[in-house]
């Protein structure tokens, strides 16, 4: 039995932790954006947000492949202005991830913002204060555990991504070589006992996250109860 | 001063509210559903209507025409809201200081010691509002609505989620604080008693409309119109036909009671021409009513040469301090319901009269209404 490598964990837990706060930064204008709109171009943003949940990770990751390589516009414009390469990279993989999983945040943030009564945010209007003060000190805080379930099942995701980072990044070994895809890698090499290894860290993670989106929905919040 | 003049297109029905109100309390009466809360938001600047004029003390809140639309935050509106809409994350003295934004910090503390005593919550100042009861939440609304020293306040409904011996309560308190604290206020209700009480004014809401502005005594007293004299409790209304006026009284025929009635005049001029249609109404407690063998607890009717008639008793609702009789006109006509008149008794300390009972029932010439048919 091989030495244990931790290099998979330890890079799948920085891509996953960075794609989720991606998720959650470019996530949260757009859930905010949908909670309240209801015309055709929200709907449209909405099936948009959605496809990532239905398309296989692999066409996902087919479509990034195309848009973000050496010989697309966006990939051209990247390495000439700034040098910088995201296909076969830890980059790609953070991209990757982001993607595949962006919806869970987005759909969460959307029902946890929705469900912050319209009665409230007209009261803190009536009271003077801004629509940026509003959203923070009102809106933020009474849909905060929906925006964090939201974030903690967007890791989870991120973690778990297999066929879209493959596409994008590769899995190279100790460059993007990812958790789900470093079990692939040793199941392939029949290396049993890694690969028993490295799935029950995985599991072991999963129960963690599951565990605190229970607790997160159990746990006390001011008011809320 | 508050002039409001607006229109506003919903799926269904449309507002058009026009109205004017001074210092003190206007009430605005109507069924649910009415739009009377969509024109105290319009008010508030929470909805645009689709055009008009808002005016609140010379300054221009809205102006459609001008492409005026101040935005709630700078109109110095306050607003109590049907279900109070408190932050359920902060505590009561938070709550309250939600709009003092403006001021510095111990002016701030120092405004909200202040209301905290007025409304009687210095001891709750720092619960969270799902520990206080509903009484509390509402004084709390209230407190928060008018720290700020909003120049108009609005109260949607303000009595609703509460139950009676609160409301008792909550009423006095808001009658002691009013022509202090709030000096203007609009408020919004289906509830005609309620609306009596607390409001000096009273703006009558149908379908979006407003039917008649006024002083209370004179909309209750002399509504302008049938739905109208519905919405103010007249559950007595009966088409009639105007045979004589002059200017002291009015005469009547009103086929569906058979019976000529004499309408006390008013100073304006009968809703219609002689031989023409009117509607005359009366309310069930302005009926009076002599049960046939009893002793009459009413003045006697000998004397009264006119307005009254024989009836009998078709139902009775038993209240506690009140009898509730529907009664069937001796020469009535059919009708679709199986009474023509609803009368209120007192109660006192007798029984109610009994289904089967005959009386007489006088119809007094200075209570009854003569509006137009509409």
């Amino acid at each position: 039995m091989n030495k244990l490598d931790l290099f998979p964990l330890m890079l799948s837990l920085r891509v996953a932790g960075i794609a989720t706060m991606l998720a959650v930064l470019a996530g949260l204008p757009l859930a905010w954006y949908l909670a309240r709109q209801r015309g055709r171009l929200a709907d449209l943003l909405d099936s948009l947000i959605t496809l990532p949940l239905v398309l296989p990770p692999t066409v996902l990751g087919y479509y990034l492949l195309v848009a973000l390589g050496r010989q697309s516009p966006i990939g051209h414009f990247l390495e000439q202005q700034f040098g910088l390469t995201l296909v076969f990279t830890p980059r790609g993989a953070v991209i990757a991830a982001c993607v595949a999983s962006i919806p869970y945040f987005i759909k969460s943030a959307r029902a946890a913002l929705e469900g912050v009564g319209r009665d409230l945010v007209d009261a803190a209007r009536t009271l003077g204060r801004t629509e940026g003060e509003i959203f923070w000190a009102i809106i933020v805080p009474i849909a905060w555990r929906g925006l964090a379930a939201g974030g903690v099942l967007t890791f989870a995701r991120a973690l778990g991504d297999f066929g879209t980072t493959l596409m994008v990044a590769g899995g190279i070994p100790g460059r993007t070589l990812t958790m789900p895809i470093a079990i692939y890698n040793s199941i392939l090499a029949g290396d049993r006992g890694m690969a028993n290894l490295l799935v029950a860290v995985m599991t072991l993670a999963a129960l963690a996250v599951i565990f605190t989106l229970n607790r997160l929905q159990r746990s006390f919040i001011r008011g809320r109860d | 001063m508050l002039e409001v003049d607006i229109k506003k297109n919903l799926p269904g029905f449309a507002i058009r509210a026009s109205f004017s109100s001074g210092p003190g309390v206007l009430g605005m009466l109507g069924p649910s559903g009415c739009g009377k809360s969509m024109t105290l938001k319009c008010i508030a600047g929470l909805v645009t209507p689709d055009a008009g004029r808002i005016m609140l003390n010379r300054r221009v809140l809205l102006d459609t025409s001008r492409g005026i639309n101040v935005p709630p935050q700078e109109r110095r509106v306050g607003m109590l809201f049907q279900h109070y809409a408190l932050f359920p994350h902060l505590t009561v003295k938070e709550n309250v200081a939600f709009g003092l934004k403006h001021l510095s910090r111990p002016s701030r503390e120092q405004r909200v010691e202040q209301l905290l005593a007025l409304t009687r919550l210095s001891d709750y100042a720092h619960r969270l509002p799902h520990q206080l009861s509903g009484g509390q939440q509402q004084r709390v609304a209230l407190a928060r609505a008018l720290a700020p020293e909003p120049e108009l306040l609005l109260l949607d409904e303000p009595f609703a989620a509460l139950d009676s011996q609160v409301k008792g309560r909550l009423e006095r308190e808001l009658m002691t604080l009013q022509p202090q604290y709030m000096g203007m206020a609009v408020m919004v209700s289906h509830n005609l008693e309620e609306v009596y009480r607390l409001c000096s004014r009273i703006a009558v809401f149908a379908d979006g409309t407003v039917l008649q502005v006024g002083d209370k005594e004179q909309v209750v007293k002399r509504p302008a119109s049938r739905t109208v004299a519905r919405i103010i409790g007249v559950k007595n209304l009966f088409e009639g036909i105007l045979v004589a006026s002059t200017a002291a009284q009015w005469e009547v025929d009103v086929p569906e009671l058979g019976v000529r009635l004499k309408v006390r005049g008013e100073p304006d001029a009968p809703p219609a021409k002689a031989g023409g249609p009117v509607v005359v109404g009366i309310r069930p407690a302005d009926i009076l009513v002599e049960m046939d063998g009893g002793d009459g607890t009413h003045e006697s009717f000998s004397g009264k040469t006119s307005n009254y008639c024989a009836a009998h008793v078709v139902q009775v609702l038993e209240g506690i301090d009140r009898c509730t009789i529907f009664l069937r006109v001796a020469g009535g006509a059919a009708r679709e319901d199986d009474y023509h008149l609803q009368a209120d008794l007192p109660r006192g300390a007798g029984a109610c009269p009994a289904p089967g009972q005959q009386c007489r029932v006088y119809l007094p010439p200075d209570r009854l209404m003569l509006l137009e048919d509409r």
